[in-house]
């Protein structure tokens, strides 16, 4: 074969050659000096270049870095964005039942004279028929909710922190809304 | 230990996104020696190295959540750290060779047909000697390629990382390694 390209010889010891042409180089290089020579040459040239020294890292240089980090906002866990997502939907909902279920404002305003243990155990029995009946209607729902989760998931990512506590707050004043008009309207596990 | 790296940048990733600071000080820890060595080579200044590598970090810290876990955290960091660099000699008005423009073979003597025969460069001087001499030449050859022979020599990245940062094919990195090799040889002759 003829003498070794510039590009075979760093192939040849970056052992990058399928072994045919290796065998071939070695074959060539057993009687040619020139090559041999040219090969050893970029050998140790690559061992030289192989251990440049380090460059000096100051020692306060991670403090100086860790000082300039802006702390990663945590994101709040994606069940508790669909928790409260869920829970603004069904008050939306309901709300929007109550409202055209020929209800006026002042008659709303009037079961503020409810004392408060009535309302928890009226929130309580309300809460226990619903629990049954999500118990029924779990199975059905997991698929829903799963697509639920991923979009919350991805919204949960646009919306900032700030404005998830805003929903949450928000449904959970809903919500609260929303037992306190059922209880007057149905009168659960109260006499009539 | 590759592997181990990896998982163990992996982890320090997840708790850095969970909030854990001490976590992402260790990724700087573990990181701030490659990529001043590489930064430090590439805009030849020391304060502004400092600088870029520090921002390399912030920048890192900032987009953790854009990290792809199916992707190795170094060549992502790489990845940032050689944009920042890009954007330098793109501010300075450097001028750079396109990654995907063809170099011509002839202009690194990779056609030669056969090695030259002048006496050998790497034999004539000290180990150190030679060092600092392939120092000098390594900021005479063009950016990118200067680039390219620091992740392979100084931080030792394997072809395929660098094929991945660079989005180019691994031949094609393979052969700009070699280019840049014997520029900074014929560099290092034609001195002497």
């Amino acid at each position: 074969m003829s003498c070794l390209r510039v590009s075979d010889i760093y192939a040849y010891l970056e052992g990058d050659l399928p072994p045919v042409q290796r065998g071939t180089i070695e074959k060539h290089l057993g009687s040619c000096p020139r090559c041999r020579e040219a090969v050893e040459e970029r050998k140790l040239f690559s061992a030289a270049a192989s251990g440049l020294p380090d460059l000096d890292v100051p020692p306060d240089f991670t403090e100086r870095v860790m000082a300039k980090i802006v702390p990663v906002r945590r994101r709040l866990p994606v069940w508790l964005i669909a928790f409260a997502g869920g829970l603004a939907s069904l008050s939306l909902l309901l709300g929007i039942v109550v409202i055209y279920g020929n209800k006026s404002g002042l008659a709303l305003l009037g079961t503020l004279n409810h004392t408060f243990w009535g309302y928890a155990k009226n929130a309580a029995v309300f809460m226990a028929k619903v629990a049954t009946l999500l118990s029924f209607a779990g199975k059905a729902l997991s698929a829903l909710t799963q697509a639920l989760n991923r979009g919350l998931g991805f919204l949960a990512a646009l919306i900032s922190p700030g404005g998830q506590i805003f929903i949450m707050t928000l449904s959970l004043v809903l919500l609260g809304a929303l037992f306190y008009v059922l209880g007057k309207k149905f009168r659960m596990g109260e006499k009539t | 230990m590759s592997s181990m790296n990896e998982e163990r940048d992996k982890n320090l990733v997840k708790r850095a996104l969970r909030g854990d600071k001490k976590a992402f000080e260790m990724i700087v820890s573990h990181y701030q020696q490659p990529l001043l060595n590489y930064i430090g080579r590439m805009v030849g200044e020391r304060e502004m190295a400092l600088d870029f590598t520090q921002e390399v970090f912030i920048k890192a810290y900032a987009s953790l959540r854009s990290f792809e876990p199916r992707y190795k955290f170094s060549t992502w960091l790489y990845k940032i750290a050689s944009n920042l660099v890009i954007d330098h000699w793109r501010k300075k008005k450097i001028p750079t060779l396109s990654m995907s423009e063809p170099l011509s073979e002839d202009s690194v003597g990779l056609t030669l047909d056969l090695p030259d025969e002048k006496p050998s460069v790497v034999r004539k001087f000290e180990l150190s000697e030679l060092r600092k001499r392939i120092e000098w030449a390594m900021e005479q050859i063009p950016t990118t390629l200067r680039e390219l022979f620091i992740w392979r020599h100084v931080n030792g990245l394997s072809y395929e990382e660098m094929a991945e940062i660079k989005n180019l094919p691994v031949g094609t990195v393979k052969n700009r390694v070699y280019q840049a090799k014997e520029m900074i040889r014929q560099l290092l002759e034609a001195k002497t």
